[in-house]
């Protein structure tokens, strides 16, 4: 469990996640523009009408809208989160912090404990979720768990999966076998928050989800193949030429977001969809609503923002993003996120052959895919 | 890299290629036979002809290697003929079992799971409470499965194994 190099790790990535273009070739955009919503030039309700609030564990946000969890574990990210959780305090909406596992190596350092903390500090009106890694879990025991949460006052706790990332990553961890479920059942009865179980940017399947669903879990973050690249941003880390040769090949590797979603809500028709993933405008996020999620999560662009421009960029972005957002459910005259599930949603012939593959049966899904109450 | 370790059996007075021999007070593993109480390798798998599934009983003296690896002295189970079993079954799409031999479990343990063919995951527990001393999976049947084998701890032995010098294996 000690591993030296957590730490200078978390501020490499947030480098390269900055500073080189590490998304998805092309981000999707093939998949998002076929995906049509109907413009309503009648909307029939002013757009001040429009009201996006949202309720995530037991709070109200105001847009369906978190800032997925990033980063915490070194002094030097104390300050990326105190700028998020500020972002999120101010716009009201959900936070997560990034891997707690480097909280659990340095446990009597109140710097590291900090770099954490500061989100439930300044964040003390919406949900703040704790984070750790799949894989670690063999490792963790259950008052692990149980701290990792109290040391921020967690109101969830996501547990990421991400097998793609840790196969590219030098010193990768690339234990998931079936243990992990196991573990994962025990914790579920040990602690009293619910568990989100996230991917980091590969997408999730009806599989996944469906074996968590059946243990009991109600929330997943599906964080598709839209943004972030993992694979790319290990790359970068990894210079010799076998990895960076696979790396690239592999560089399109994942479930797309919005076919993510669709497979999520399939698999777990009365659970809470967060979509991450390349989720870096307001198009895109009432798309994912209207396709089945309840929640869109950003990441990259809002670290990019703080860290070359500083809080008022990452202000800007949300202000832009959250305008487009009503602009656009105003367009097609829904004026709450309950009415936006229910506005049609028009997929390419492509996606209906990909469900027909996948034995989504179109129908159902689209009976299913606002949730069901 | 680690060393690859395996869990072997070994039956009372089996014709095999190599043997776990009582001499005197200590257990050598040799390639003959070379005393009176001799223990056959057998493929794990085949321990299943040794039960006597009617009333889950050991039909003959076994010893089980948890551990079989390349080392001097390995650690072996001892179980006697006609001792009890508790037998467990755990089928499905994708089976998972939890315990290794020599495992102790109580009933109402966590001991498997199993993946459902719709990706639904069963949690198993256990009915029984001892020492898991045989994991058999069957993977020529379908769905696959595996059965448990477990005793009470009164009724196992631990023992050493030296492997004999000169006569390697
Ligand atoms: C710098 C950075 C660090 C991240 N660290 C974590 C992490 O520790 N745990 C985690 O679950 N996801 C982590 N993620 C993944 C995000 O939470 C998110 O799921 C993913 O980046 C997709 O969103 P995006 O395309 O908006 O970046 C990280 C993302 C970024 C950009």
């Amino acid at each position: 469990m000690s591993d030296p190099n957590i730490r200078n790790r978390k501020i490499e990535h947030i480098r390269i996640v900055v500073e080189k273009d590490v998304d998805f070739p092309n981000m999707c955009s093939e998949i998002y523009n076929e995906i049509i919503l109907v413009h309503r030039a009648f909307p029939g309700i002013d757009l001040s009408d429009v009201d996006l609030s949202t309720r995530f564990l037991n709070y109200e946000l105001s847009a369906p809208l978190m800032i997925s969890g990033m980063t915490g574990g070194d002094p030097l990210t104390t300050k990326y989160n105190k700028k998020l959780a500020v972002l999120a305090e101010e716009f009201r909406i959900a936070i997560g912090v990034g891997s707690e596992r480097s909280l659990l190596i340095h446990k009597d350092e109140p710097e590291i404990i900090r770099s954490y903390r500061v989100v439930r500090e300044i964040a003390k009106d919406v949900p703040v979720i704790g984070n750790i890694g799949a894989n670690t879990l063999l490792d963790l025991r259950n008052e692990d768990i149980s701290y990792i949460i109290s040391s921020i006052d967690a109101d969830a706790l996501a547990i990421h999966l991400n097998p793609a990332q840790e196969a590219i990553q030098p010193e990768g961890d690339t234990r998931f076998n079936v243990k992990i479920l196991e573990r994962i059942e025990e914790i579920l009865d040990h602690i009293c928050v619910p568990i989100i179980i996230k991917e980091v940017g590969n997408g999730l399947s009806y599989e996944d989800v469906s074996l968590f669903y059946s243990m009991g879990i109600r929330f997943f973050d599906i964080a598709g193949a839209c943004g972030t690249n993992w694979i790319l941003v290990e790359k970068y880390r990894r210079k010799d030429k076998i990895t960076t040769t696979i790396a690239d090949h592999l560089s399109s590797w994942g479930i797309p977001t919005p076919i993510a979603i669709i497979e999520a809500r399939a698999a777990a028709p009365d659970s809470f969809i967060i979509a991450s993933g390349g989720v870096y405008d307001g198009l895109r996020a009432i798309k994912n609503i209207v396709l089945g999620a309840d929640l869109n999560g950003v990441a990259r662009p809002l670290i990019r923002e703080i860290y070359l421009r500083g809080l008022n960029a990452g202000k800007a972005f949300l202000e832009t993003m959250i305008k487009e957002m009503k602009i656009v459910s105003f367009l097609t005259g829904a004026k709450s996120i309950s009415e936006l599930k229910k506005k049609p949603l028009i997929l390419s012939s492509d996606m209906l052959s990909y469900l027909e593959q996948r034995g989504i049966d179109l129908r159902e899904y689209k009976e299913i895919r606002g949730g069901i109450e | 890299m680690e060393e690859y370790k395996y869990p072997e059996i070994f039956v009372r007075d089996k014709n095999s290629n190599k043997y776990i021999c009582r001499v005197s007070d200590e257990y050598v593993l040799v390639k003959e036979p070379v005393s009176n109480e001799c223990y056959g390798h057998i493929i794990y798998e085949d321990i299943l002809k040794y039960f006597d599934l009617a009333n889950p009983i050991l039909e003959k003296d076994a010893i089980v290697v948890p551990e079989f690896s390349d080392e001097k002295l390995l650690k072996g189970l001892f179980v006697k003929k006609g001792t009890k079993l508790c037998l467990i079954e755990i089928s499905g799409y994708e089976p998972y079992v939890s315990p290794r031999e020599g495992e102790k479990i109580n009933v109402k343990d966590k001991i498997g799971m199993v993946i459902t063919n719709k990706y639904e995951v069963r949690v198993i527990r256990s009915p029984c409470e001892g020492v898991v001393i045989f994991v058999i999976n069957i993977v020529w049947e379908k769905p696959e499965k595996y059965i448990l084998a477990v005793v009470s701890e009164n009724d196992v032995g631990q023992i050493t194994i030296r492997k004999s010098q000169g006569n390697h294996v």
